[in-house]
């Protein structure tokens, strides 16, 4: 792997809620949403966040822009510590960093039209001089991800769930920015949707050399759209490398679970009973002593219960595993 | 096996809506063999879940069976009384849903609710020796501590144990035949693995015949041995999963399929073009006609029947009209 230029990157980085009981007292029980993540995102890759619910994957992609503060830890962003940017900082910064969301119903106001959807942005950080100049952007952005330009009057409710996570993603990539957490983008869509969205996602990640952070729990949808995978459990980083080399040969004993837990299209390929992973996942409240993924684990010695393991470097790839698969 | 045990025949289900009439199930024709999985595929708005619903009578207002039949151990379902039906449903015929937690009583223990089932079909069945049933059928679909969460609130299990509660009150009659509707899209993958597995188990332990609603091919593949896709209304293939995964024949399932990322080629993912018609305002002729890549003129004008393109396998498209073949 060649030295590649860092887009943004986490030391370290800690969400912890702290419970209240129904009067708003604080109780002394702590949620471990996300715990001690450090990663690079390089300029131009799409990195995506794996996991199954409660790993953290969401909390920490929103925390990298500053929409959840964390309660330890460092974020760069092109080089500088924007852990502690002001709020008129930090607008500079968010016309660099957008979002796509996986609720193309719930993340568009109904009551705008699609003119002021997509305008909205321009507006605030007065990209474009005067209303001319406003709308012919707006088409432009409808065009780029195939929306009819024609269709600029209309509202959210107006449109299917396909089209209306295209508007959300024109609205994304209004200010041109470096950076896009696309948070479970197409976990809402129909298949054949699905697709489409997938294709449009590269294909404007190639023209305007865009980087992604991708974050989803569809292992098919992850292999296909990225070139690094980051696989969570429970709040820690258990792999982080190469997609090609995690699918193929996955170190961490969650990811080669989590892998064949995928129903196979091949009919023939009967998925066997010692390849599904059993219990529950632990609570992040509590989570297992050492090891949190422990508990669920086959492979699990006595040094997994009494020693967290460290994340260390195995050839391309980072694992925090004591018994990594060989 | 060869038995027939739930035969729907040119099943018609509309919805009388103020905008007009929506033909939810357009002349659907189903067959269930006892004992065997069958698949029922599609998008959403294809009518898969009406289909199911239809057969439960569990339709909510605007929405009335205009014609066909539904026969289920020589009966016709759509002749009885409700409370006839009412004999049959939740006794030999039960349903499992997608999202456990709102088909369960939020007020009421799990244990309770199971019992309940048990006891209305079981008349001379005392408290006692349903709550022993209950215990029974928790063990068996793979409940912990069952005694103890006999007694515990829907709110207080997760998604997996929930979905698992849910089966067990399907189960704990021995129906003849589950409909399961799309019973593991809410779980994470490895749980959705294991429910998976335990229906398989089930289902070879007691002879039940499974009726599997679901979006997810790789479900399909793994789980059922009969196949029926649908789209907007109508059934455009059938035939055994072996047989349609290897030779797929109408350009829907085709595009479908390829159209799922499969974690193992890179290759740019095939789009089908368009979206989902409006149920309104359906296209003449061909309903799939204005996203397929091999519309002809003919099927602009005419709609196609069911080919048989192979024994067995059929195939609502005008390529595989017997003299023409493909």
């Amino acid at each position: 792997m060649t030295e590649r230029e860092v887009l943004l990157s986490t030391r370290n980085l800690t969400k912890e809620y702290q419970l209240k009981n129904s009067f708003g007292i604080r109780r002394k029980q702590v949620v471990h949403a996300v715990s001690g993540v450090s990663l690079e995102i390089y300029k131009g890759e799409t990195l995506s966040l794996v996991g199954e619910s409660g790993c953290g994957k969401s909390t920490l992609g929103r925390m990298m822009m500053r929409l959840i503060e964390p309660t330890e830890g460092q974020i760069f962003f092109e080089g500088k510590d924007i852990t502690a940017f002001s709020e008129s900082q930090m607008i500079q910064v968010y016309k660099k960093i957008q979002m796509i969301f996986q609720d193309p119903y719930a993340s568009l106001d109904p009551r705008m039209k699609v003119r002021d959807l997509i305008g909205e942005p321009l507006l605030t950080h007065r990209v474009c001089a005067g209303k001319e100049e406003t709308d012919q952007r707006i088409k432009e952005l409808m065009h780029m991800v195939g929306i009819r330009p024609e269709l600029i009057d209309r509202y959210p409710h107006q449109f299917s769930g396909g089209q209306r996570q295209r508007i959300g993603i024109a609205r994304a990539l209004a200010l041109n920015p470096r950076l896009i957490v696309c948070d479970e983008p197409v976990s809402a869509l129909d298949v054949s949707i699905q697709s489409q969205i997938l294709n449009l996602l590269k294909d404007l990640q190639q023209e305007f050399d865009l980087t992604y952070l991708f974050i989803s729990h569809d292992l098919g949808v992850v292999h296909y759209i990225s070139d690094r995978v980051c696989v969570m459990f429970l709040g820690k980083i258990c792999e982080i490398g190469e997609t090609g080399e995690i699918y193929e040969k996955p170190l961490h004993p969650y990811t080669r679970f989590l892998l064949q837990a995928v129903p196979d299209m091949d009919p023939e390929k009967v998925q066997k009973r010692e390849q599904i992973l059993t219990g529950e996942i632990p609570s992040a409240v509590n989570p297992p002593s050492g090891c949190r993924f422990r508990t669920r684990c086959p492979y699990a010695g006595d040094i997994c219960r009494d020693k967290e393991p460290e994340i260390r470097q195995l050839g391309d790839r980072k694992v925090a595993c004591h018994f990594p698969l060989g | 096996m060869e038995e027939k045990l739930l035969q729907i025949q040119d099943l018609r289900t509309t919805f009388y809506t103020r905008e007009g009439q929506v033909h939810a199930v357009d002349g659907v024709s189903i067959e269930i063999h006892e004992g065997e999985c069958t698949g029922i595929v599609g998008e959403s708005g294809c009518g898969k879940s009406m289909t199911a619903m239809s057969v439960m009578g569990l339709l909510k207002k605007p929405g009335r069976v205009d014609g066909g039949s539904i026969w289920f151990e020589g009966q016709d379902l759509t002749a009885m009384t409700p409370r006839e039906r009412r004999k049959i449903l939740g006794n030999r015929i039960s349903m499992i849903f997608q999202e456990p937690m709102t088909s369960l009583n939020p007020v009421m223990t799990v244990g309770r609710q199971v019992r309940e089932a048990l006891l209305l079909h079981n008349r001379q069945m005392t408290r006692a020796e349903a709550r022993d049933r209950v215990i029974q059928s928790f063990e068996l679909v793979g409940i912990p501590d069952a005694a103890k969460r006999y007694g515990e609130y829907p709110h207080q299990l997760s998604g997996g144990l929930r979905q698992r509660v849910m089966i067990a009150m399907a189960m704990a009659c021995d129906p003849r035949l589950l409909i399961a509707d799309e019973p593991t899209t809410a779980l994470d993958v490895t749980i959705e693995a294991q429910i998976l597995h335990l229906m398989k188990q089930l289902q070879e332990e007691k002879g039940t015949a499974v009726m599997m609603i679901t979006h997810n091919l790789g479900v399909v593949a793994q789980f059922c041995t009969r196949l029926y896709v649908m789209y907007a209304g109508k059934v455009m293939e059938s035939g055994t999963v072996q047989e349609i995964f290897k030779h797929v024949c109408h350009p829907y399932t085709d595009g479908l399929m390829r159209s799922v990322p499969d974690m193992k080629s890179k290759e740019r993912l095939y789009n089908i073009r368009g979206m989902v018609p409006n149920m309104l305002r359906l296209p003449r002729g061909c309903r799939f006609c204005p996203r397929c890549q091999y519309s002809m003129a003919r099927c602009f004008r005419e709609e196609p029947e069911l080919y048989e393109a192979a024994p067995g396998h059929f195939v609502r498209c005008f390529l595989f009209e017997k003299e023409e073949g493909k």
